[in-house]
């Protein structure tokens, strides 16, 4: 628990509390919409004959808009904390003046690729569902997702979501380079993670609660160090037991939380601790 | 029973029974199998280790296994470096093999309380200071037996100093020029800028920078050969005995630097606790695995270690005023107080050769009272500014270049050696990689500019221009730097 507190110190410099900020918000938002919103009444039905009925039986101009909102809400909700380190690298990168904007056209690159997946991930839920039915697609989904977060391909997209770039910091290139980060660091991101956005559209209900389950294991992935990419046990893991190690031991026990002063001294030129 | 590690010039050496026995136990230990957790191999791996280089030079067979399923496999490549794990882990990796060395040289009938020695080539009272110790170059031992300690592939140096391939001196400027340990993006401290865990991270710290990567450079490299030196490539160097010694003394520095008041060591909860979720993982005598967190390898704490002097060699003056030193607590960042700006950066990626290159760098402004450079009415100048070499990237294990600060349109060549920095990029390769666990972000190297821009000569305040190439001496492997960036830091 104390490294779990430890990180959470952590997270307090830098961009993260931000970016949580915005993620709490569009979680707020999604579940403020009825039913959890377009897209949730959509989920864990996504088979052939209920897009029809909603391609014929709802007015084309009413559909897109709305999914289209929702699927953006989902999108800034989970995806948001991912890219804290990268957000964190292009506001140091910038001039004091350009850091907002920066980091603002970077977070709109990432949000727009990730939102164009809807193109393949939608008819992905479909396939999934025409497959393996309604009443599994959700296991298969898990199961997909898990595989390829196990695999060598995710880590090596997970690996190029950790690279980190500097940007031009002058004229226009401050936001040309920032809107190409965000785009190339949102590829990334999809390659990574792609699968885990079948498992809650596979939901039929709580579907706000399993985005939010999703988004905090993709959190989890994302915040444990790159690796080689081979077969592995997926990251996420390794941070959910707060080591990578946990059967091992601390040889000596630590000693977090004490402030220890010292005196040196004269006669030998060494640090000794103060006696209290 | 307490160690002290000793300063080997004071051992009264050559081959004093400390270094007979260092040299007898790291025969033992490279006698061992990689299999063998206590093995030279297999602790030379948890530094870094790069398997077809290892097999092609006959250090290990081809038969190890590879990768090694599951995660057991992260343990090797865990040297952290380029970031504020620097120092910390590599405490607790010396810690880790003196006492494997210590275990068995107790059990067989030496000292009980062996400790490594340091080789403190900083010493301005030894003229011999530099010279690569004696025991490293024997090709035997007293009793006429192979020496161990020879048993390294080095590059021509028998010195430390500038060579042709690195034109730069190591120097104790680190121990005094930065009184915080952790760096502001964009800035130096002694310990370096916040990382994760990270084998290869974003930004040196000051001693990181010099002495540590120059020593490394100097000793290994020639950039002549093929390969270069074990102590030029992270993912053979601590497989060369004298990498310890080496280790011993930053580690020194260090603690010493700890020791003088008026500096500021790191101890927010999120240094202390270590990289998370991934831990540091050592070896002990008997071959099982420990882990530790940076906490427990400051002064007072298990890890931390005792050496017979914190003044030799260390640039910090023996006893300062009260003589009591006292733990900082700091949060961060910024640690220490400051803060930092980014003040000028080139538009253009740079592909440095031999012949030089140069790129413009853009100012907000130049002036002298604008970056806070200037000694004004009100007091000394508070202000410093920093170059910043990023996202360097380069094929060779290390990397070494020039950088020559003008005016725009100025000659480099008549900008004097003032006005030159050198800087050695230590585990450029690996940083390169977007394969491994590097993520492929290359390196960061800072450089303090704070004389040079006060002393130009410009008619232009909203440009600099930056002369790059690699050393006339050295190898012609090519970098790649991203952008040169200048920040600002004004100390409260």
């Amino acid at each position: 628990m104390r490294r779990f507190v430890a990180f959470a110190v952590q997270g307090q410099s830098g961009p993260l509390p931000a970016l949580l900020a915005i993620s709490v918000l569009a979680y707020a938002l999604l579940s403020l919409l009825p039913e959890g919103g377009f897209v949730a009444s959509l989920c864990g039905n996504l088979t052939i004959g209920a897009v029809w009925f909603y391609i014929s039986a709802v007015p084309w101009s009413w559909a897109v808009g709305p999914l289209a909102a929702d699927w953006g809400l989902m999108i800034v909700a989970m995806m948001t904390p991912l890219v804290a380190p990268q957000v964190a690298r292009i506001v140091w990168a910038s001039r004091r003046e350009r850091q907002l904007i920066a980091a603002a056209i970077f977070l709109l690159g990432y949000w727009a690729i990730w939102f164009l997946t809807i193109v393949v991930l939608f008819p992905a839920a479909m396939f999934v569902t025409w497959v393996f039915g309604p009443d599994l697609d959700l296991v298969a989904a898990l199961a997909v997702a898990l595989v390829w977060s196990a695999s060598p391909l995710a880590q090596r997209a997970r690996n190029l979501c950790h690279r980190t770039r500097p940007i031009r910091a002058f004229g226009p290139g401050v936001l040309i380079d920032s809107a190409q980060r965000g785009l190339s660091v949102g590829a990334s991101c999809i390659a990574a993670c792609w699968p885990w956005m079948l498992v809650p559209i596979a939901v039929q209900s709580v579907h706000v609660a399993t985005m939010i389950l999703v988004g905090a294991y993709l959190f989890a992935d994302r915040i444990a160090p790159p690796a080689p990419a081979t077969w592995r046990l997926p990251p996420a893991f390794e941070t959910l037991c707060g080591s990578s190690r946990p059967w091992l031991r601390f040889r000596f026990g630590t000693r977090f939380g004490q402030i220890r002063q010292f005196n040196l001294s004269r006669r030998t030129g060494r640090l000794v601790p103060r006696q209290h | 029973m307490t160690r002290t590690r000793m300063d080997i010039a004071a051992l009264g050496g050559p081959w004093s029974d400390t270094m007979e026995w260092y040299a007898r136990a790291v025969g033992e230990l490279r006698s061992r199998p990689f299999d063998d957790r206590t093995s030279w191999v297999y602790i030379g791996a948890l530094h870094g280790i790069d398997r077809p280089g290892w097999i092609a030079q006959g250090i290990v067979p081809s038969t190890i296994p590879w990768p090694v399923p599951g995660p057991l496999s992260d343990r090797y490549n865990q040297c952290q470096h380029a970031g504020w794990f620097f120092l910390p882990w590599h405490r607790g990796y010396l810690f880790a093999l003196e006492a494997i060395l210590a275990d068995w040289i107790a059990r067989e009938g030496g000292p009980e309380d062996w400790a490594l020695p340091y080789w403190n080539y900083l010493d301005d009272t030894n003229p011999d200071a530099r010279d690569i110790p004696q025991e490293f170059l024997d090709p035997t031992m007293p009793d006429g037996s192979a020496n161990p300690l020879a048993d390294a592939l080095r590059g021509p140096a028998t010195r430390l100093g500038p060579q042709s391939w690195i034109p730069a001196d190591i120097t104790l400027s680190a121990q005094t020029s930065e009184t915080v340990y952790t760096a502001i993006p964009g800035t130096l401290g002694y310990g370096g800028p916040i990382s994760g865990y990270s084998q290869f991270g974003n930004g040196y710290g000051a001693n990181e920078s010099n002495p540590h990567n120059l020593v490394h450079v100097m000793i290994g490299g020639d950039n002549s050969s093929a390969p270069q030196g074990w102590m030029y490539d992270p993912n053979f160097a601590a497989l060369d005995p004298i990498f310890w010694l080496h280790h011993c003394n930053v580690d020194r520095l260090w603690e010493a630097w700890m020791s003088d008041p008026t500096h500021v060591q790191e101890i927010g909860a999120a240094w202390r606790n270590g990289p998370f979720p991934t831990q540091f993982t050592m070896p002990d005598p008997a071959g099982s695995l420990w882990v530790f967190v940076p906490d427990e390898t400051l002064p007072g704490a298990p890890l931390a270690p005792t050496y017979d002097s914190l003044t030799s060699g260390t640039g910090i003056a023996p006893a300062a005023a009260s003589g009591t030193i006292v733990m900082v607590t700091t949060t961060s960042p910024p640690a220490g107080g400051g803060r930092a700006a980014l003040v000028g950066a080139s538009s253009a990626a740079l592909t440095v050769t031999r012949s030089p290159v140069h790129t413009s760098i853009r100012m907000t402004d130049l002036s002298p009272s604008a970056l806070g450079v200037a000694a004004s009415a009100a007091g000394p100048a508070t202000g410093r500014l920093y170059l910043n070499l990023e996202g360097v990237k380069g094929k060779s294990p290390s990397g070494v270049v020039n950088v020559i600060l003008t005016a725009p349109g100025a000659d480099p060549n008549a900008a004097g050696p003032d006005a030159t920095r050198t800087v050695a990029l230590f585990g450029l390769a690996n940083a390169t990689s977007a394969e491994g666990p590097h993520g492929g972000s290359g390196l960061s190297a800072t450089i303090e500019i704070t004389d040079i821009v006060r002393n130009l000569q410009t008619a232009n305040p909203d440009e600099l221009e930056a002369h790059v190439a690699l050393p006339e001496g050295g190898g012609d492997s090519e970098i790649t730097i991203e952008r040169i960036s200048i920040y600002a830091r004004r100390d409260q």
